[in-house]
């Protein structure tokens, strides 16, 4: 297998569209209703919280750049194989693609709750999961120029829905900010680290380096990405605080879809069925990057056609969202990809950083020269 | 004749040469078929060549014989193009320090009509005909320039047809010229009746119900298309062009864009754009509202549409796609009928039917004013193409609507945004400028900024040449009070 | 056909679109549907107290039928809870009852005094949503929907419209569900909601009730809501009257002893501050500037003596008036206000629970210092 792969050009993807790939990857389904699992934690400081998360998210984005920024044109999967060899490698390969397959099922889950919950409470899971894969099927199969298109647009159609929130904001008591810093320490990292399932996606970067047109600079709107969704995670936990007091957000399993409600105009109401029916757009770059990805590491280790590859990963993740029944069961679920997506989103990266580093210097002593290094 | 003008001749399909002494003489008459009168040709310059003794004959000689002056003499190969394209006859003999040229004007007896389809208020009123001749030297009236090339190939098997492909030498792209060309020459078929069959066979995804290549009937469109780097196609018994690389955009773009000032314009365009997002989602957010989100409505709005509803025996479902077949009968009766007729129908259709369907209680008022807003949306778009398209996929997105309410519209439309996106129009993508993002194409897409602005080409054609004009030149202004 | 390498006719595209319709084809007609005219809209509820756990709930809808013309349907049921009330109401309705367009739920006394949040819970519905008004009734709920009101359209509109446009002009605290919710669960408020009766062929707006939890325990009229408002949150375009004494006012004629003014577009902020912990101190400062209105004695306004001493008349009336508002609702231990809410988020106290808080708030002490300022007159000489 190669460790460096190299798109063609009309494939590669401008630096600047990276903002929107990695917030468009991160901002998902748990932007509804994050809120809840924070401030259980950390009650009236879980702000300080998904601060705290978002600068873990930077930070890890950073190690991330600096280790694919040791090679000229590598993915995670060329990496992995490099640093661990072929066998440990794969497997650590496989084990990521698993845990992107989880977090996929995850989302896609998570959508058809909020489905089933908001607008069609007898709606069949299957038949929900079978149309929003057949759209991503379709669209993924136009490539990553198509998926990044997507991208894009759907964040020009949903990021003029934040300006609805100046209506809820009206009812803010922003006395439930306060007392600041009240909690301990522990506390605060533990609220940070439920933050991880909402922040993951950002590790696509591993997976996208190749493809990015301006390698140094992809990395910089990477992390501006980050930014914009730690700023939108900010606003609608603040938001969530001031509009419930405390004990109503913890009874409240979609507080950003609630807040929605509160919003009328001369000739609409209920403003979260809209929302609900727009979040399609923004779940579906989620799924749409992580089956890419998933796919595109058969390939790279199988040289399996992408389409191929694609569809089997979208039925492994149409079989995955099946036994999910009972909101019991799904939310067991997510809580444990979370915990999951903690050790491979923020651990992992670090881990893999280390042993790039180490080997890096083995070689420098060693005597055969490095062909992939930057210099 | 020297290098260039042999250049210009080999793109130039519509050069004529007559041998006035048999082939391999010393004297030629050049033309172009399209521009020159042939009646002076044949009537008044040839039979009077051929009165002189071809073996011996000087210029001086022709000149006297044919009547011309000193000023007629041509020296340079530009001033023979130059005049060429006038539409004079240029004689040539070989060795000759120089040619003349007989004046004459083969355009002005050509019955033109006006457009039909595009018309328009401000601007030229004058639309292609049904013969290739007449079309070219439409075109050839605006761009009297030697960069204009003109490729003549041939299509059709059992009944070969004539297609001029049209280009501008060193603006146009050669890969668009090339693409083009290529899907024409590759084309096996018997024959093609008009160039909106030759759109279907050359177009990028056939499975499409977009136009991918722009059709216009309209000489000025096609001309600032060509100028702009354009690659146009026209198809001899065809009265449109074709035009290629276009974007999604293009196609809200009428004519008189460029004859508004800019505000005007940007306004129009984006009433349009509105408009087919109107067309599109109107009735089916009718439906999904009625048969599921009763709750997204105030109560006062929903009263009064319970009420206009109390006496229909249908679902919505069914009230919105019977109402829609209707529009859809009226619109397709009023287009097959003769004129006079036609009109007879939109009015008994508009008003009597409209009516009567009401008082039958078939349907609600209020879906009869969705309806019609939707149809009168679909009918402002500048493209017929794109309106007939949203037409029909209404209809789908009204059945997604009856199925899953609001969630069902948005599978609609994220399907047709993965559908653009994967579209293109000679290999290019068809959104842009939206994606990929080039905001100096932004200056000519939803919006139109001032002219000013349009200094460079628009990047979506990938011009040789992409200055328009110089934009320092342009906005020259002196300071206040000076 | 087109031949050659450029012939791209993805034939896979159109079996996916097929496979893509082909669950949209398999559901069709499966999804249970809310089609508007099978339902019946209930804008309005009122709830009243039988018996121990049993509940009426009576309801209005309007009527959408080309047979009757613009009418209301009123129908009542009896349950102990609100699944049982709603399929009770089911099985007398030709359409089925739906919660989607609640504009108002009124809660009798009776069941205000014993708690409202066993059926205000159960309406925190994502089918209601947050925004319903919920207002206690003086008397019974039957008789208030029941009752005929001819110059009024649909009763739970109309009444929807009463409190929307009080809220708006700041005469009333919104009362929405959520408002209540947050309320009941907040560590450190009490829940107010407008308490209304039925007064002729219309209905009233009393004044505004206090609830301790979610329990009724009192209410004041508009003109002490006023001062609840006032230390609560702000006020923007507000409206108060009150008497001041003429003897410091020169050049008033025919003098009474008090005169009545009227301030309007109040502007105000107020700023509570937590002096001490223990016993809990507070200090209640209001900012507010005005418009005279409307005062029965003209005096004179040019001078700025007289001015400032309607003002500080005005100050002392105020501060007065709100000591005797705070004494009421520490005598009913409800705190509508939020002194408890201040309390919590600045005394750092981890933890802080309603019921320590309201042994806490019995022994508060208060200080108040109002600084008024008329900034306009409406009024000539």
């Amino acid at each position: 297998m190669q460790i460096n792969v190299y798109p063609k050009a009309s494939n590669q993807i401008p630096a600047y569209l990276f903002l929107f790939l990695i917030y468009s990857n991160q901002v998902g389904v748990g932007v509804l209703g994050f809120q809840r699992i924070i401030v259980k934690e950390t009650g009236y400081d879980a702000w300080i919280s998904v601060i705290l998360g978002g600068l873990a998210a930077h930070f890890v984005m950073w190690i991330i750049g600096r280790t694919l920024g040791r090679y000229p044109s590598s993915d995670l999967f060329g990496i992995n194989i490099d640093v661990f060899g072929k066998g440990i490698g794969s497997l650590l390969n496989y084990g990521y693609m698993l845990y992107y397959v989880m977090v996929t099922v995850r989302i896609l889950r998570d959508y058809i709750e909020v489905l089933q919950t908001w607008m069609f409470t007898e709606m069949a899971t299957w038949i929900a999961s079978a149309t929003i894969l057949g759209l991503a099927l379709y669209t993924i199969l136009g490539g990553i120029r198509v998926i990044t298109g997507y991208t894009f647009i759907s964040f020009l159609l949903t990021i003029g829905l934040i300006s609805f929130l100046y209506f809820p904001f009206e009812h803010s008591r922003w006395s439930y900010l306060f007392p600041i810093a009240n909690s301990t320490i522990p506390e605060l990292l533990e609220g940070a680290r439920r933050m991880s399932l909402s922040l993951t996606g950002f590790e696509i970067l591993y997976m996208l380096y190749p493809y990015a047109q301006n390698k140094e600079k992809s990395r910089v709107f990477s992390q501006y990405g980050a930014l914009l969704t730690n700023v939108i995670y900010l606003i609608l936990i603040v938001l969530a605080q001031t509009f419930f007091s405390r004990l109503q957000l913890e009874k409240t399993t979609w507080a950003t879809l609630t807040i929605q409600q509160m919003i009328h105009l001369p000739f609409i109401e209920r403003f979260e069925m809209i929302i609900v029916s727009i979040w399609l757009f923004v779940i579906m770059p989620n799924l749409m990057l992580f089956t890419w990805s998933v796919a595109r590491g058969f390939k790279r280790m199988h040289q399996w056609s992408h389409l191929k590859s694609t569809l089997i990963v979208l039925f492994v993740v149409f079989l995955g969202t099946l036994p999910l029944i009972t909101r019991e069961q799904a939310s067991a679920y997510s809580s444990f990809t979370s915990q999951v997506s903690f050790y491979c989103s923020f651990i992992y990266p670090i881990f893999l950083y280390l042993c790039v580093v180490i080997k890096n210097s083995r070689r420098k002593r060693g005597v055969e020269g490095v062909p992939h290094e930057t210099g | 004749m020297g290098q260039t003008f042999q250049q210009w001749a080999s793109r130039t399909g519509d050069l004529e040469v007559e041998h006035v002494d048999g082939e391999g003489g010393r004297l030629r008459l050049y033309y172009l078929s399209t521009m020159a009168d042939k009646k002076a040709v044949y009537h008044h310059v040839l039979p009077r060549l051929q009165e002189l003794d071809l073996s011996t004959v000087t210029l001086p000689q022709i000149e006297s014989k044919i009547g011309v002056t000193v000023d007629q003499r041509l020296y340079s190969k530009n001033q023979v193009i130059d005049r060429l394209l006038q539409g004079d006859i240029y004689i040539h003999l070989d060795q000759a320090e120089y040619g003349v040229y007989f004046p004459s004007d083969g355009t002005q007896d050509r019955q033109i009509s006006s457009p039909e389809n595009e018309t328009n208020i401000l601007g030229p009123k004058n639309s292609f005909v049904e013969t290739l001749e007449v079309n070219l030297s439409l075109i050839r009236k605006y761009i009297r320039s030697p960069k204009l090339s003109y490729e003549r190939l041939q299509v059709g098997e059992t009944a070969p047809m004539d297609v001029a492909l049209l280009y501008m030498e060193g603006i146009t792209n050669p890969i668009n010229v090339q693409t083009m060309r290529q899907r024409i020459q590759n084309l096996i078929i018997p024959g093609i009746p008009d160039a909106s069959t030759l759109a279907q066979y050359i177009k990028d995804n056939e499975f499409s119900m977009f136009p991918q290549l722009l059709l216009s009937e309209r000489p000025d469109r096609t001309v600032a298309g060509l100028i702009q780097g354009q690659v146009a196609v026209l198809v001899d018994g065809s009265p449109s062009a074709l035009m290629g690389p276009t974007t999604f955009t293009q196609l809200f773009h009428a004519v008189e864009d460029s004859y508004f000032r800019w505000m005007i314009s940007s306004f129009l365009r984006i009433l349009r754009s509105g408009a087919i997002l109107l067309a599109l989602i109107f009735t089916p957010v009718y439906v999904a509202i009625l048969t599921f989100h009763y709750e997204m409505v105030p109560v006062d709005l929903l009263i009064s549409l319970a009420q206009s509803r109390s006496r229909v025996p249908f679902p919505p479902l069914m009230e919105a796609i019977l109402l829609e077949g209707v529009i859809e009968l009226l619109r397709e009766a009023g287009a097959r009928l003769p004129t006079k007729i036609g009109q007879t129908i939109g009015i008994v259709g508009g008003i009597v039917i409209g009516q009567a369907i009401v008082q039958a209680g078939f349907t609600s008022n209020i879906l009869i004013i969705i309806v019609a807003l939707g149809a009168l949306s679909s009918f402002s778009s500048p493209s017929y193409s794109l309106g007939a398209a949203v037409r029909v996929l209404r209809f789908p997105i009204i059945l997604l609507a009856g199925i899953w309410g609001g969630f069902g519209i948005v599978v609609g439309l994220s399907f047709l945004l993965s559908h653009l996106l994967r579209l293109t129009s000679l290999g290019s993508p068809y959104l842009e400028p939206l994606y990929p993002l080039r905001l100096s194409d932004m200056k000519d897409s939803i919006i139109r900024m001032p002219i000013s602005f349009f200094s460079l080409r628009p990047q979506i054609f990938r011009p040789l040449d992409e200055r328009r004009f110089d934009p320092k030149k342009g906005r020259q202004q002196e300071d206040i009070d000076e | 056909m087109r031949q050659g390498k450029i012939r791209r006719v993805p034939k896979r595209e159109i079996l996916l679109l097929l496979l893509s319709m082909l669950p949209v084809l398999l559901i069709s007609g499966c999804e249970p549907t809310h089609v508007l005219d099978e339902t019946t809209l209930i804008t309005g509820m009122g709830f009243d107290l039988i018996k121990n756990d049993l509940y009426r709930a009576t309801i209005t809808a309007p009527v959408v039928s080309s047979m009757v013309s613009h009418k209301d349907q009123i129908v009542s049921a009896t349950g102990s809870s609100l699944y049982g009330i709603m399929n009770s109401l089911d099985l007398q309705l030709d359409r089925r009852p739906r919660l989607g367009q609640l504009r108002i739920v009124l809660f009798s006394e009776d069941i205000a005094r014993k708690g409202i949040y066993p059926i205000a819970g159960a309406l925190d519905l994502v089918e209601v949503g947050i925004r319903p008004y919920i207002v206690i009734v003086s008397g019974n709920a039957y008789d208030l929907v029941n009752a005929a009101y001819p110059a009024q359209g649909n009763l739970g509109v109309y009444l929807y419209y009463t409190i929307y446009k009080n809220v708006r002009g700041e005469q009333l605290p919104s009362p929405t569900l959520h408002e209540f919710i947050r309320d009941y669960y907040g560590e450190g408020s009490d829940a107010i909601l407008p308490y209304i009766e039925k007064k002729g062929d219309g209905i009233k707006i009393k004044g505004v009730a206090l609830l301790k939890d979610d329990k009724f325990v009192g209410w004041v009229k508009p003109d002490k809501a006023f001062f609840i408002k006032l230390m609560r949150d702000q006020f923007r375009t507000g409206l108060f009257q009150l008497s001041i004494p003429t003897k410091d006012l020169k050049s008033v004629k025919n003098k009474g002893k008090m005169t009545p003014i009227v301030l309007d577009t109040i502007r105000s902020n107020q700023t509570v501050k937590l002096v001490s912990t223990n016993p809990p101190t507070f200090d209640v400062q209001i900012e507010m500037s005005a418009r005279l209105a409307e005062m029965r004695y003209k005096v004179n306004f040019e001078s700025k003596k007289v001015m400032r001493t309607i003002e500080r008349e005005v100050e002392k009336n105020m501060e007065k008036k709100m000591a005797e508002v705070v004494k009421l609702l520490q005598k009913l231990d409800v705190d509508p206000i939020g002194f408890g809410e201040k309390y919590r988020s600045l005394s750092h106290a981890k933890n802080l629970k309603k019921e320590d808080w309201r042994k806490q708030f019995k022994q508060a002490k208060f200080t108040y210092k109002v600084k008024m300022n008329i900034i306009r007159l409406s009024v000539t000489n």
